[in-house]
């Protein structure tokens, strides 16, 4: 008896534990895997503006990030040629200290890459005196 | 007596805990069909005037995505924005990274490096369209 009710609380625990395996829910806009979280992040950008996302490095690790698409604000559908500055830096007061910083086109193939350690890193979106008129952009990036 | 009824136990949870190891790593290598790559999509639907339509794709590793807008209209001599960018993650649409204008035509209009990850095609209205058309686009992906 006390046998099969070891066995019955053995087999609902290792249950659990293959049920770990289901992905989690992800956000709108982040999808996780086994390779790191990746991320869509999307805004605006005013003539000489800079935007920023936050994140944390589960562990270390390459952040990689491409700018993935710049549209006009008044129109999203014709997509822009301009180039605007990417950057990964540290997060400092209302800003992103940037480390690494890059000059990138709209594309769709890793335009930075860099190694860092686990901990609070940020993106940085930033007009280096391209843009004529406000923008909506996209960046999608992947990080540990 | 109670020892063999530990035995017993020691036992049940050996044999149980292979038999059920097993069945989470069959779960995690689980094998499928492999695709050869580059694979070709089609994708058919109608879009009326103002409007647009995407599609979302997946290159399972980084490579070349070529689109070609196979079929457009009628009417005949029909000109569509045509464009490949990231989905939209509400899935309403594409953020486009380039575009062109172009009709029907039996080779690709875009070709992009992209690295692997989910990608969108669309398809929009430049003003010109005056009733629904309907479209084909053939998507070679990695």
């Amino acid at each position: 008896m006390t046998a099969r009710l070891l066995t019955v609380a053995l087999l609902a625990t290792l249950t659990v534990a293959c049920g770990d395996d289901s992905p989690t829910s992800p956000t709108d806009t982040t999808t996780t895997t086994s390779s790191g979280t990746t991320v869509t992040y999307t805004g605006t950008l005013d003539v000489g503006g800079s935007r920023f996302y936050s994140f944390t490095n589960a562990a270390a690790g390459s952040v990689t990030a491409f700018l993935a698409s710049v549209t006009a604000t008044t129109d999203n559908r014709v997509p822009l040629a301009v180039p605007l500055q990417l950057g990964v830096g540290i997060p400092a007061g209302t800003d992103c200290a940037t480390t690494t910083t890059q000059m990138v086109g709209p594309g769709l193939v890793s335009q930075l890459s860099v190694s860092l350690a686990a901990g609070v890193f940020c993106l940085r979106v930033a007009d280096a005196g391209q843009l004529k008129a406000p923008v909506s952009f996209a960046v999608r990036f992947t990080h540990p | 007596m109670r020892a063999r009824v530990y035995r017993r136990i020691g036992l049940t949870a050996v044999l149980l805990g292979a038999a059920l190891a097993t069945g989470c790593d069959d779960a995690a290598t689980t094998t499928s069909p492999t695709a050869t790559s580059p694979v070709t999509e089609l994708f058919s639907a109608q879009f009326i005037p103002g409007g647009s339509a995407s599609r979302s794709f997946v290159a399972a590793s980084a490579g070349t995505v070529s689109l070609t807008l196979s079929q457009l209209g009628p009417p005949t001599g029909l000109v569509v924005g045509f464009g490949i960018g990231i989905p939209q993650s509400n899935g309403s649409g594409c953020y486009l990274t380039q575009s062109v204008n172009t009709g029907a035509a039996s080779s690709p209009q875009i070709t992009a490096q992209v690295d692997a990850g989910s990608y969108c095609v669309r398809l929009y209205d430049l003003g010109t369209m005056t009733s629904a058309t309907g479209f084909t686009v053939t998507i070679v992906r990695p």
